[in-house]
């Protein structure tokens, strides 16, 4: 019903509710007169503020100076950690520069899969680097980056790394050729010829960046991820967050973090060259390669169907033994002499994220540090509720998320937390019975838990408000004690306001004298005006 | 007189004036627009204590962001996409020692509120009784009970007045998704109106 009238107002736009002479206009039009301040009252405040913007953007500007020592000391730590990553970075650079690339030499299989770097079943120990991740770790991205100006004309990409943008940074192998250009839409992409990029992506909305090599399309989706290219074999390693692979406009696969994908890169570096093509006795082929590495060149088939790429654990291998089929699979992650390793982010780095409003990118991370079943994973997963209801609004996705932590840490040390919270959310999204029910089982495990106070009051309200059984919230009321503070002050006055609502006039009005005795009754003007109205 | 309308054909627009780091374009952009501002974050409920550092949040990523605005949309939506993402990240000040429904001040109100309407229910019909006050109190009440992204399309569209497209740019939803939402915080706002904070519009029910 309501989706039918939705869409009949799909198309037309509905009269304004201020157009109309009901109570619900009348109510909206003095709302709306109330947000309306006199002009004399905005243009003073106009100039305070505007005042208040400059102060704030100076001290933004010199923030060493103007802030305490906490802030001081952490400044100090980003200059270090900045020297760090500097210092990352050129080595990185200097390892490239000494280190030729060794030839792509890979495992051989029959499908290019995508695999976890680690625990993977199918990663023999001796398996060589397809991948030899040449390009720094995401530390470097700390270094400030000159900017590459982008127009609708390819740019090629420097040997340094470079900022596309603020969210966009490229890191180019030695001997990489790729250029950069920007669409009309504001869409970046990349052209990777041949060699190795990195690329950083952070913060927004997304995806900002293309990445094309030959017949293939990488599309970040908020991520860390290598692109490599030698002729048609081309691979991609995905460090976090996701990149999405398609070819001719048709999705592929979705890799996510520490998984690889690869197309086309088996036998160019193969020891058996000229060997005869498995493809051929399989049934045909959709694509054709020759895959040619610094080493060594030659031609294979290869299968490229959707299936082929999907990000799913791979298959056991049923191709029948003989010559190695087309499409490697890089096995295993690249030697640790060569492989940077990219640093996990920790708690903070995340809360770091966070307050600098990338949620998606803090979202990421504590989905990241989630996956370990230790403290953090349990932190992170409360965190990333936090973020999800407060950031975002997202009460639902925050409720989901507390369940989730409910169910895999239920002995966790913030199990109550998340129970509590859980209790605080779903009357927000009009799940007043689970409320209850929950916070009744919670009050029953923990009868005199230091919040035991809050959650009566809050089972109290919730059925005095929305169910209007009074004698019960009357009972609830009752079990908070009468001290100081405004739950205490609530709950004494609301007691008095069920028993009235239950028709025990007579006790409530002894409630509401007891009430006004209090030295601290923030409802006393109603409670009186209530009291003399049972007088009559 | 030429001269004058040539000058004003070529002079660039605010925005790039701004963008070039014209610190008079940026006061002038700043008072043409601090008072919509201002208004558009009352209406979305921020309470009258809270909207000027709000007022400056908002104003902050117009300084930061302004050069990656290209123009494709108005300024006025862009500024209210900026003004309700920094209204959702304003909603943590009680996390995570909170139980809201008994500490939230407009809770608090709700119980105030439900006896002064069972008062004025004793006395007659509610509503002609209202005085101003009270009916913008009640529509505050209702407003902030609502889910944001329903009370985000409710204001753009009763109160702002933009149309079903402004609104889709500015809370990134097809139209119509939007209207669904008006449909809904509509029936929302009306059954707040009309049956008072002792019926809650969705939800359970007894």
């Amino acid at each position: 019903m309501s989706e039918q009238r939705s869409t009949d107002e799909g198309r037309d736009q509905p009269a304004r509710l201020l157009d109309t002479a009901g109570p619900s206009a009348r109510v909206l039009a003095a709302f709306d007169a109330q947000t309306e301040l006199p002009e004399g009252d905005q243009r003073s405040n106009e100039d305070r503020a505007w005042r208040r913007l400059r102060q704030q953007l100076r001290a933004e500007q010199a923030p060493a100076a103007r802030r305490g020592s906490g802030r001081r000391w952490l400044a100090g730590a980003g200059a270090m950690i900045a020297l760090i990553a500097a210092v990352a970075l050129t080595a990185g650079q200097n390892r490239r520069l000494a280190q030729p690339r060794p030839p792509v030499v890979a495992r051989q299989s029959a499908r290019a899969n995508p695999i976890p770097l680690d625990s993977s079943p199918r990663a023999p120990a001796t398996a060589p680097a397809i991948a030899p991740a040449t390009a720094p770790a995401i530390a470097a991205t700390a270094a400030p980056l000159p900017p590459l100006v982008l127009t609708s004309e390819p740019r090629p990409l420097p040997a340094e790394p470079v900022r596309l943008d603020e969210r966009i940074a490229v890191i180019a192998a030695a001997g990489t050729r790729a250029a950069a250009w920007i669409d009309r839409a504001g869409q970046q992409h990349v052209d990777l010829a041949s060699g190795v990029v990195e690329l950083i992506v952070s913060g927004g909305a997304h995806p900002v960046l293309l990445v094309h090599a030959g017949d293939y399309r990488f599309r970040d989706r908020g991520t860390v991820f290598e692109v490599g290219r030698t002729g048609p074999a081309v691979w991609l390693h995905v460090k976090s967050g996701a990149v999405g692979v398609s070819k001719a406009g048709r999705p592929l696969a979705v890799i996510r973090a520490n998984h690889r994908w690869s197309i086309g890169v088996a036998d160019a570096a193969s020891d058996t060259p000229g060997r005869p093509n498995p493809s051929h006795a399989r049934g045909p082929a959709t694509a054709k390669a020759k895959a040619t590495t610094t080493t060594t060149t030659t031609t294979t088939t290869t299968t490229s169907s959707p299936l082929a790429a999907l990000d799913v654990p791979a298959p056991p291998d049923l191709s029948p033994p003989g010559p190695a089929p087309a499409v490697a699979v890089p096995a295993a992650p690249a030697p640790a002499p060569t492989t940077p390793t990219v640093r996990r982010r920790s708690l903070p780095d995340c809360r770091a994220l966070e307050r600098q409003a990338r949620d998606d990118e803090a979202q990421t991370c504590l989905r990241a540090l989630a996956e370990g079943n230790d403290l953090s994973a349990e932190t992170a997963l409360y965190e990333l509720a936090r973020v999800q209801q407060e950031s975002l609004g997202d009460t639902a996705a925050a409720l989901v998320t507390l369940k989730q932590q409910r169910r895999r840490f239920p002995g966790g040390a913030l199990r109550d937390e998340a129970e509590l919270t859980t209790i605080e959310l779903l009357p927000n999204v009009g799940q007043y019975r689970s409320a209850l029910d929950l916070s009744e089982a919670f009050l029953a495990r923990h009868p005199r838990h230091e919040r035991a106070a809050e959650l009566h009051l809050l089972r109290a309200n919730i059925l005095r408000e929305v169910f209007a059984d009074h004698a019960a919230a009357v009972r609830e009321y009752q079990e908070i004690d009468a001290g100081a503070g405004g739950i205490a002050d609530d709950a004494a006055f609301f007691l008095a306001v069920s028993l009235e609502s239950d028709g025990r006039a007579q006790e409530a009005a002894d409630a509401y004298r007891r009430y006004l005795k209090r030295g601290t009754a923030a409802h006393a003007a109603v409670a009186r005006a209530r009291l003399a109205a049972l007088a009559r | 007189m030429s001269s004058l309308v040539s000058a004003l054909i070529n002079a660039p627009p605010i925005i790039d004036r701004c963008i070039a780091g014209d610190e008079a374009a940026w006061r002038e952009l700043h008072r043409a627009y601090y008072p919509q501002v201002g208004r558009f974050l009352r209406r979305l409920g921020v309470p009258p204590a809270e909207t000027d550092d709000l007022c400056q949040d908002v104003f902050a990523q117009v300084v930061r962001y302004l050069p990656r605005f290209e123009g494709r949309a108005d300024f006025r939506t862009w500024l209210f996409k900026l003004c309700i993402s920094q209204v959702n990240r304003r909603r943590r000040f009680r996390w995570p020692a909170l139980l809201r429904l008994s500490r939230a001040p407009h809770d608090r109100d709700r119980g105030l509120f439900a006896i002064n309407g069972r008062l004025e229910a004793l006395a007659g019909p509610a509503l002609p009784e209202f005085s101003q006050v009270e009916m913008a109190r009640r529509a505050q009440l209702a407003l902030q009970h609502m889910k944001p992204a329903h009370r985000a399309v409710l204001v753009l569209f009763e109160l702002e007045g933009l149309s079903g497209e402004e609104i889709a740019r500015v809370v990134g939803s097809p139209v119509a998704t939007v209207w669904r939402r008006l449909s809904y915080a509509r029936r929302e706002f009306e059954q707040w109106i009309n049956e008072g904070p002792f019926h809650p519009p969705t939800g359970e029910r007894p």
